[in-house]
Protein backbone atom coordinates (compact mmCIF):
# COMPACT_ATOMS: atom_id res chain seq x y z
CA UNK A 1 0.00 0.00 0.00
CA UNK A 2 2.69 2.05 0.50
CA UNK A 3 4.74 1.35 -2.42
CA UNK A 4 1.22 2.29 -3.90
CA UNK A 5 1.22 5.43 -2.54
CA UNK A 6 4.58 6.87 -3.17
CA UNK A 7 4.26 5.27 -6.70
CA UNK A 8 1.55 7.31 -7.42
CA UNK A 9 2.95 10.67 -5.75
CA UNK A 10 6.28 9.81 -7.51
CA UNK A 11 3.68 9.43 -10.94
CA UNK A 12 1.70 13.21 -9.41
CA UNK A 13 5.38 14.89 -9.16
CA UNK A 14 7.31 13.60 -11.42
CA UNK A 15 6.20 16.13 -14.16
CA UNK A 16 9.49 18.02 -14.52
CA UNK A 17 11.63 14.80 -14.85
CA UNK A 18 8.81 14.10 -17.35
CA UNK A 19 8.83 10.30 -16.86
CA UNK A 20 5.27 9.40 -17.67
CA UNK A 21 2.26 10.64 -20.20
CA UNK A 22 -0.41 11.85 -18.44
CA UNK A 23 -3.81 12.21 -20.01
CA UNK A 24 -7.65 12.01 -20.08
CA UNK A 25 -9.13 9.84 -22.23
CA UNK A 26 -13.11 10.58 -22.91
CA UNK A 27 -15.52 8.08 -24.37
CA UNK A 28 -16.73 10.32 -26.77
CA UNK A 29 -15.04 13.60 -28.19
CA UNK A 30 -18.17 14.33 -30.01
CA UNK A 31 -21.73 13.37 -29.63
CA UNK A 32 -25.01 14.01 -30.53
CA UNK A 33 -28.56 13.94 -28.60
CA UNK A 34 -31.64 15.68 -28.78
CA UNK A 35 -32.92 14.39 -25.46
CA UNK A 36 -30.91 17.36 -23.38
CA UNK A 37 -28.52 15.18 -21.70
CA UNK A 38 -25.81 12.86 -22.79
CA UNK A 39 -23.49 10.89 -20.24
CA UNK A 40 -19.38 10.08 -20.84
CA UNK A 41 -16.99 8.26 -19.33
CA UNK A 42 -12.96 9.17 -18.99
CA UNK A 43 -10.04 7.56 -17.98
CA UNK A 44 -7.11 9.23 -16.24
CA UNK A 45 -3.76 7.60 -16.49
CA UNK A 46 -0.09 7.91 -16.61
CA UNK A 47 1.75 5.97 -19.12
CA UNK A 48 4.53 5.97 -21.81
CA UNK A 49 2.37 4.49 -24.62
CA UNK A 50 0.17 6.50 -25.56
CA UNK A 51 -3.14 5.58 -23.63
CA UNK A 52 -1.87 2.57 -22.01
CA UNK A 53 -3.51 2.37 -18.56
CA UNK A 54 0.26 2.23 -16.16
CA UNK A 55 -0.06 4.24 -12.88
CA UNK A 56 -2.68 5.65 -11.39
CA UNK A 57 -3.72 9.49 -11.78
CA UNK A 58 -6.79 10.18 -10.00
CA UNK A 59 -9.87 12.15 -11.04
CA UNK A 60 -10.29 14.04 -8.03
CA UNK A 61 -8.95 17.03 -9.39
CA UNK A 62 -10.55 17.14 -12.59
CA UNK A 63 -12.55 20.34 -13.48
CA UNK A 64 -14.85 20.75 -16.18
CA UNK A 65 -15.42 23.87 -17.58
CA UNK A 66 -18.98 23.90 -19.42
CA UNK A 67 -20.11 25.62 -22.39
CA UNK A 68 -21.84 28.41 -20.54
CA UNK A 69 -19.16 29.59 -18.27
CA UNK A 70 -19.79 27.57 -15.38
CA UNK A 71 -17.05 25.43 -13.41
CA UNK A 72 -18.38 21.80 -12.33
CA UNK A 73 -17.12 18.67 -10.97
CA UNK A 74 -17.28 14.88 -12.23
CA UNK A 75 -20.35 13.05 -11.47
CA UNK A 76 -18.52 10.03 -9.86
CA UNK A 77 -14.99 8.98 -9.76
CA UNK A 78 -13.47 5.26 -9.98
CA UNK A 79 -10.19 4.77 -8.07
CA UNK A 80 -8.45 2.38 -9.77
CA UNK A 81 -4.80 0.65 -9.62
CA UNK A 82 -3.44 1.62 -12.80
CA UNK A 83 -6.13 4.64 -14.02
CA UNK A 84 -9.08 6.42 -12.57
CA UNK A 85 -12.77 7.01 -14.25
CA UNK A 86 -15.04 9.30 -14.27
CA UNK A 87 -18.02 9.97 -15.19
CA UNK A 88 -19.69 13.41 -16.04
CA UNK A 89 -23.03 14.26 -17.77
CA UNK A 90 -23.43 16.94 -20.33
CA UNK A 91 -26.36 18.78 -20.40
CA UNK A 92 -26.03 22.32 -22.89
CA UNK A 93 -25.28 21.83 -26.52
CA UNK A 94 -21.54 23.00 -27.03
CA UNK A 95 -18.35 22.66 -26.55
CA UNK A 96 -16.79 21.50 -22.72
CA UNK A 97 -13.16 20.93 -21.18
CA UNK A 98 -12.05 19.03 -19.20
CA UNK A 99 -8.73 19.42 -17.31
CA UNK A 100 -6.70 19.21 -14.81
CA UNK A 101 -6.70 22.55 -13.24
CA UNK A 102 -2.84 24.10 -13.23
CA UNK A 103 -1.00 23.72 -9.48
CA UNK A 104 2.28 24.68 -9.35
CA UNK A 105 5.05 22.18 -7.44
CA UNK A 106 8.44 22.21 -6.76
CA UNK A 107 11.80 20.02 -6.67
CA UNK A 108 14.91 21.05 -5.49
CA UNK A 109 18.15 19.16 -6.06
CA UNK A 110 21.57 19.94 -3.84
CA UNK A 111 24.83 18.96 -3.03
CA UNK A 112 26.17 18.26 -0.01
CA UNK A 113 29.92 18.81 1.10
CA UNK A 114 32.31 15.04 1.35
CA UNK A 115 29.23 13.12 -0.56
CA UNK A 116 29.00 11.69 -4.03
CA UNK A 117 25.73 12.68 -6.04
CA UNK A 118 23.09 14.73 -6.22
CA UNK A 119 20.15 14.93 -3.58
CA UNK A 120 16.78 15.66 -4.72
CA UNK A 121 13.41 16.56 -2.75
CA UNK A 122 10.27 17.74 -4.01
CA UNK A 123 10.19 20.93 -2.23
CA UNK A 124 10.74 24.40 -2.31
CA UNK A 125 14.13 25.86 -1.71
CA UNK A 126 13.46 26.88 1.48
CA UNK A 127 12.15 23.47 2.75
CA UNK A 128 15.17 22.02 1.15
CA UNK A 129 17.59 24.05 2.91
CA UNK A 130 16.15 23.89 5.85
CA UNK A 131 15.88 19.97 5.83
CA UNK A 132 19.22 19.67 4.76
CA UNK A 133 22.30 18.73 6.46
CA UNK A 134 25.00 21.84 6.95
CA UNK A 135 27.48 21.94 4.61
CA UNK A 136 24.96 21.09 1.23
CA UNK A 137 25.36 23.45 -1.45
CA UNK A 138 24.50 23.98 -5.01
CA UNK A 139 20.72 24.46 -4.67
CA UNK A 140 18.40 24.46 -7.51
CA UNK A 141 14.66 24.67 -8.02
CA UNK A 142 12.78 24.01 -10.64
CA UNK A 143 8.77 24.65 -10.63
CA UNK A 144 6.44 22.78 -12.59
CA UNK A 145 2.96 23.40 -14.02
CA UNK A 146 1.11 21.28 -16.39
CA UNK A 147 -2.37 21.01 -18.29
CA UNK A 148 -3.68 17.61 -18.97
CA UNK A 149 -6.85 18.34 -20.89
CA UNK A 150 -9.78 17.66 -23.23
CA UNK A 151 -12.33 18.94 -25.14
CA UNK A 152 -15.41 17.03 -25.52
CA UNK A 153 -18.73 18.42 -27.30
CA UNK A 154 -22.63 17.76 -27.27
CA UNK A 155 -23.92 18.88 -30.67
CA UNK A 156 -23.21 22.03 -31.92
CA UNK A 157 -18.94 23.29 -31.18
CA UNK A 158 -18.77 26.15 -29.69
CA UNK A 159 -15.62 28.34 -28.48
CA UNK A 160 -15.59 29.84 -25.26
CA UNK A 161 -14.07 27.19 -23.53
CA UNK A 162 -10.87 27.47 -25.93
CA UNK A 163 -10.37 30.63 -25.08
CA UNK A 164 -6.83 30.77 -22.59
CA UNK A 165 -6.58 32.19 -19.41
CA UNK A 166 -3.35 33.47 -20.34
CA UNK A 167 -1.55 32.04 -17.68
CA UNK A 168 1.25 29.56 -18.14
CA UNK A 169 2.26 27.61 -21.29
CA UNK A 170 -1.44 27.43 -22.63
CA UNK A 171 -2.74 25.76 -25.60
CA UNK A 172 -5.76 27.61 -28.01
CA UNK A 173 -7.20 25.15 -30.79
CA UNK A 174 -7.60 27.77 -33.50
CA UNK A 175 -8.92 25.04 -35.56
CA UNK A 176 -12.11 23.05 -33.11
CA UNK A 177 -11.40 20.36 -31.72
CA UNK A 178 -14.56 18.91 -33.14
CA UNK A 179 -13.31 19.93 -36.40
CA UNK A 180 -9.87 18.51 -36.66
CA UNK A 181 -10.31 15.98 -39.34
CA UNK A 182 -8.07 13.53 -41.93
CA UNK A 183 -6.14 15.24 -44.64
CA UNK A 184 -7.33 18.51 -43.49
CA UNK A 185 -4.78 21.14 -41.62
CA UNK A 186 -5.27 21.81 -38.69
CA UNK A 187 -4.13 25.16 -36.54
CA UNK A 188 -3.15 25.12 -32.84
CA UNK A 189 -1.77 28.11 -31.04
CA UNK A 190 0.80 28.25 -28.30
CA UNK A 191 1.10 30.95 -25.33
CA UNK A 192 3.03 31.81 -22.38
CA UNK A 193 1.36 34.21 -20.31
CA UNK A 194 -0.77 34.91 -23.09
CA UNK A 195 2.36 36.19 -25.17
CA UNK A 196 2.83 33.81 -28.84
CA UNK A 197 5.50 30.90 -27.84
CA UNK A 198 8.24 30.71 -30.96
CA UNK A 199 10.07 27.14 -31.42
CA UNK A 200 8.08 25.67 -29.02
CA UNK A 201 8.72 22.05 -29.51
CA UNK A 202 5.31 20.03 -30.26
CA UNK A 203 5.33 16.33 -29.60
CA UNK A 204 1.42 14.28 -31.48
CA UNK A 205 1.46 10.89 -31.18
CA UNK A 206 -1.22 7.99 -32.31
CA UNK A 207 -3.14 6.07 -30.23
CA UNK A 208 -1.55 2.36 -29.82
CA UNK A 209 1.94 2.88 -29.73
CA UNK A 210 2.08 -0.35 -27.91
CA UNK A 211 1.14 -2.68 -31.18
CA UNK A 212 3.37 -0.29 -33.75
CA UNK A 213 7.51 -0.79 -33.92
CA UNK A 214 7.33 2.96 -34.53
CA UNK A 215 5.54 5.48 -31.98
CA UNK A 216 4.51 7.80 -35.15
CA UNK A 217 4.57 10.82 -33.84
CA UNK A 218 5.09 14.13 -35.34
CA UNK A 219 7.77 16.58 -33.93
CA UNK A 220 6.42 20.13 -34.78
CA UNK A 221 7.61 23.81 -34.19
CA UNK A 222 5.83 27.01 -33.07
CA UNK A 223 6.03 29.98 -36.02
CA UNK A 224 6.65 33.17 -34.59
CA UNK A 225 2.76 33.62 -33.38
CA UNK A 226 2.50 30.57 -31.57
CA UNK A 227 1.03 28.56 -34.36
CA UNK A 228 1.70 24.84 -35.07
CA UNK A 229 0.21 23.36 -38.50
CA UNK A 230 -0.59 19.77 -39.02
CA UNK A 231 -2.50 17.31 -41.50
CA UNK A 232 -3.01 14.24 -39.92
CA UNK A 233 -3.60 11.41 -42.41
CA UNK A 234 -5.15 9.22 -40.01
CA UNK A 235 -8.29 9.41 -37.79
CA UNK A 236 -8.25 7.99 -34.51
CA UNK A 237 -6.82 9.22 -31.07
CA UNK A 238 -4.09 11.33 -30.31
CA UNK A 239 -2.01 12.68 -27.17
CA UNK A 240 -0.05 16.13 -27.62
CA UNK A 241 2.93 17.13 -25.15
CA UNK A 242 4.48 20.37 -25.02
CA UNK A 243 6.93 21.84 -22.61
CA UNK A 244 8.11 25.07 -22.28
CA UNK A 245 11.18 26.54 -19.77
CA UNK A 246 12.11 29.64 -17.74
CA UNK A 247 15.61 29.85 -16.80
CA UNK A 248 15.79 32.60 -13.93
CA UNK A 249 19.27 34.44 -12.69
CA UNK A 250 17.33 37.14 -11.06
CA UNK A 251 15.01 34.70 -8.53
CA UNK A 252 16.27 33.65 -5.54
CA UNK A 253 13.37 30.90 -5.00
CA UNK A 254 13.04 29.46 -8.30
CA UNK A 255 16.19 28.92 -10.78
CA UNK A 256 14.01 27.12 -13.80
CA UNK A 257 10.43 27.21 -14.31
CA UNK A 258 9.01 24.36 -16.19
CA UNK A 259 5.19 24.17 -18.10
CA UNK A 260 3.96 21.29 -20.14
CA UNK A 261 0.61 20.39 -21.26
CA UNK A 262 -1.03 17.44 -22.41
CA UNK A 263 -4.09 17.31 -25.02
CA UNK A 264 -6.08 14.30 -25.61
CA UNK A 265 -8.00 14.64 -29.06
CA UNK A 266 -9.56 12.91 -31.98
CA UNK A 267 -8.76 13.38 -35.69
CA UNK A 268 -12.12 12.67 -37.29
CA UNK A 269 -12.69 10.65 -40.36
CA UNK A 270 -12.76 12.67 -43.50
CA UNK B 1 -46.48 11.71 -53.34
CA UNK B 2 -47.71 14.62 -50.60
CA UNK B 3 -44.34 16.27 -51.09
CA UNK B 4 -43.63 15.06 -54.49
CA UNK B 5 -46.89 17.10 -56.20
CA UNK B 6 -46.00 20.41 -55.35
CA UNK B 7 -42.12 19.80 -55.67
CA UNK B 8 -43.34 18.95 -59.14
CA UNK B 9 -44.81 21.94 -59.74
CA UNK B 10 -42.46 23.94 -57.91
CA UNK B 11 -40.23 22.20 -60.64
CA UNK B 12 -42.63 22.93 -63.70
CA UNK B 13 -42.38 27.06 -62.70
CA UNK B 14 -38.62 27.08 -62.28
CA UNK B 15 -38.36 26.06 -65.74
CA UNK B 16 -40.40 27.76 -67.21
CA UNK B 17 -39.30 31.19 -65.59
CA UNK B 18 -35.81 30.48 -64.99
CA UNK B 19 -34.77 28.33 -67.86
CA UNK B 20 -31.16 28.98 -68.27
CA UNK B 21 -30.38 28.42 -64.12
CA UNK B 22 -32.61 25.77 -63.37
CA UNK B 23 -31.02 22.39 -63.67
CA UNK B 24 -32.23 19.47 -61.94
CA UNK B 25 -30.18 16.58 -60.58
CA UNK B 26 -31.39 13.30 -60.16
CA UNK B 27 -29.86 11.02 -57.80
CA UNK B 28 -30.29 7.10 -58.60
CA UNK B 29 -29.62 5.63 -55.38
CA UNK B 30 -29.12 1.75 -54.40
CA UNK B 31 -29.04 0.66 -51.17
CA UNK B 32 -27.28 -3.15 -51.59
CA UNK B 33 -28.50 -6.04 -50.50
CA UNK B 34 -25.66 -6.95 -47.66
CA UNK B 35 -26.47 -10.25 -46.15
CA UNK B 36 -23.47 -10.98 -44.13
CA UNK B 37 -23.30 -10.03 -40.40
CA UNK B 38 -26.34 -8.28 -38.49
CA UNK B 39 -28.23 -6.31 -40.48
CA UNK B 40 -29.60 -2.45 -39.95
CA UNK B 41 -30.73 -0.32 -42.50
CA UNK B 42 -28.50 2.42 -42.79
CA UNK B 43 -28.25 5.87 -42.27
CA UNK B 44 -27.72 8.31 -45.12
CA UNK B 45 -27.35 11.79 -46.25
CA UNK B 46 -26.99 13.19 -49.40
CA UNK B 47 -26.27 16.60 -49.72
CA UNK B 48 -24.12 19.52 -51.95
CA UNK B 49 -20.99 21.73 -50.26
CA UNK B 50 -19.34 24.60 -52.14
CA UNK B 51 -15.83 24.41 -52.93
CA UNK B 52 -14.62 25.56 -50.02
CA UNK B 53 -16.41 22.32 -48.18
CA UNK B 54 -19.20 24.22 -46.13
CA UNK B 55 -22.49 22.37 -46.92
CA UNK B 56 -25.08 24.17 -49.10
CA UNK B 57 -28.26 21.90 -48.87
CA UNK B 58 -29.40 18.19 -47.55
CA UNK B 59 -31.26 16.47 -50.36
CA UNK B 60 -31.54 13.33 -48.21
CA UNK B 61 -31.21 12.37 -44.18
CA UNK B 62 -32.45 8.79 -43.58
CA UNK B 63 -32.04 7.78 -39.89
CA UNK B 64 -34.42 5.94 -37.28
CA UNK B 65 -36.60 7.92 -35.21
CA UNK B 66 -35.10 7.37 -32.15
CA UNK B 67 -31.79 7.82 -33.69
CA UNK B 68 -30.62 11.32 -32.93
CA UNK B 69 -27.90 10.05 -31.22
CA UNK B 70 -26.25 7.88 -33.97
CA UNK B 71 -26.29 11.16 -36.22
CA UNK B 72 -22.68 11.83 -35.15
CA UNK B 73 -21.67 8.89 -36.90
CA UNK B 74 -22.91 10.39 -40.13
CA UNK B 75 -19.47 11.91 -39.16
CA UNK B 76 -18.94 14.39 -42.49
CA UNK B 77 -22.50 15.34 -42.22
CA UNK B 78 -22.99 15.79 -39.17
CA UNK B 79 -19.72 18.07 -38.42
CA UNK B 80 -20.76 20.00 -42.26
CA UNK B 81 -24.68 20.33 -41.62
CA UNK B 82 -26.28 18.57 -37.98
CA UNK B 83 -24.55 19.63 -35.27
CA UNK B 84 -25.07 22.91 -35.87
CA UNK B 85 -28.82 23.13 -37.35
CA UNK B 86 -31.64 21.09 -35.30
CA UNK B 87 -34.10 22.69 -37.53
CA UNK B 88 -32.09 21.02 -40.65
CA UNK B 89 -32.35 17.63 -38.39
CA UNK B 90 -36.21 18.12 -37.80
CA UNK B 91 -37.31 19.03 -41.69
CA UNK B 92 -34.89 16.77 -43.36
CA UNK B 93 -34.99 13.61 -41.19
CA UNK B 94 -37.40 10.68 -42.45
CA UNK B 95 -37.05 7.14 -41.31
CA UNK B 96 -34.49 4.97 -42.88
CA UNK B 97 -34.92 2.51 -46.21
CA UNK B 98 -34.30 -1.34 -47.06
CA UNK B 99 -32.07 -2.13 -49.28
CA UNK B 100 -32.93 -1.05 -52.46
CA UNK B 101 -33.00 1.70 -55.20
CA UNK B 102 -34.18 5.01 -54.97
CA UNK B 103 -35.03 8.14 -56.63
CA UNK B 104 -33.85 11.87 -55.05
CA UNK B 105 -33.39 14.51 -56.86
CA UNK B 106 -32.30 18.62 -55.88
CA UNK B 107 -33.82 22.20 -58.12
CA UNK B 108 -30.20 23.63 -57.43
CA UNK B 109 -31.58 25.56 -54.75
CA UNK B 110 -29.53 26.06 -50.97
CA UNK B 111 -31.34 25.35 -48.06
CA UNK B 112 -33.05 28.53 -47.72
CA UNK B 113 -34.51 27.97 -51.22
CA UNK B 114 -32.01 30.69 -53.13
CA UNK B 115 -30.12 29.77 -56.02
CA UNK B 116 -26.23 28.96 -55.19
CA UNK B 117 -23.78 31.05 -56.79
CA UNK B 118 -22.07 30.04 -60.26
CA UNK B 119 -19.29 27.78 -59.47
CA UNK B 120 -18.06 24.44 -58.08
CA UNK B 121 -20.23 22.07 -56.06
CA UNK B 122 -19.75 18.88 -55.01
CA UNK B 123 -22.74 16.27 -54.12
CA UNK B 124 -21.80 13.67 -51.37
CA UNK B 125 -23.31 10.88 -49.97
CA UNK B 126 -22.66 8.90 -46.73
CA UNK B 127 -24.05 5.71 -46.10
CA UNK B 128 -23.24 4.33 -42.32
CA UNK B 129 -24.53 0.91 -41.01
CA UNK B 130 -24.69 -0.38 -37.37
CA UNK B 131 -22.49 -3.10 -37.18
CA UNK B 132 -21.68 -2.27 -40.45
CA UNK B 133 -19.33 -0.26 -42.38
CA UNK B 134 -19.30 3.49 -43.75
CA UNK B 135 -18.69 4.87 -46.66
CA UNK B 136 -18.40 8.63 -48.37
CA UNK B 137 -18.86 9.16 -52.15
CA UNK B 138 -18.42 12.45 -53.77
CA UNK B 139 -19.10 13.65 -57.29
CA UNK B 140 -18.08 17.20 -57.84
CA UNK B 141 -19.56 19.25 -60.49
CA UNK B 142 -20.09 22.68 -62.01
CA UNK B 143 -23.18 24.53 -61.25
CA UNK B 144 -25.68 24.56 -64.24
CA UNK B 145 -23.35 22.54 -66.07
CA UNK B 146 -24.82 19.34 -67.34
CA UNK B 147 -23.55 15.97 -67.18
CA UNK B 148 -24.25 12.49 -66.67
CA UNK B 149 -22.06 9.99 -64.40
CA UNK B 150 -22.34 7.12 -62.64
CA UNK B 151 -20.05 6.63 -59.20
CA UNK B 152 -19.06 3.14 -58.53
CA UNK B 153 -20.25 0.87 -55.40
CA UNK B 154 -18.52 0.80 -52.83
CA UNK B 155 -19.84 -1.89 -50.00
CA UNK B 156 -22.47 0.60 -48.56
CA UNK B 157 -23.75 1.96 -51.60
CA UNK B 158 -24.53 0.46 -54.51
CA UNK B 159 -23.44 2.40 -58.42
CA UNK B 160 -25.06 5.90 -57.77
CA UNK B 161 -26.51 7.44 -60.65
CA UNK B 162 -26.19 10.86 -61.81
CA UNK B 163 -27.47 13.18 -64.48
CA UNK B 164 -28.10 16.56 -64.18
CA UNK B 165 -29.79 18.62 -67.20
Amino acid sequence: MKKSLSLALFVLLSSQANAHDRWILPSHFNVSSDKGSVWVTSDTSASNQVFEYDKPFSADAVIIQTPNGKTDKPASIYQGKRKSVFDYQLTDDGTYKFEYPVKAGSFTRYKVKGEEGVKRKRADKATTKADAPAGAHDFYTKQFVSRVETYVTLNSATRETLAPSGQYLELTPITHPADIVQNEQAVLKFTYDGQPVENLEVEIVADGTMYRNQPNKVSLKSDAQGMVHFTPTQAGRYLLHAEHSIKFTDNKDVDELGSSIFLTFAVGLE
Amino acid sequence: MKITLPLIIFWCFSISFHANSAMQMNIDLTLPEITQGQYHRPYVAVWIEDSQSKHQTTIALWREDKGFKWLKDIRRWWRKAGRDDKALVDAMTSATRPAGQYQLSWNGLSQNNTPLEPGKYTLLVEVVREHGGRNLVKHPFVLNESFNAQIAPTAETGTITLTYQ
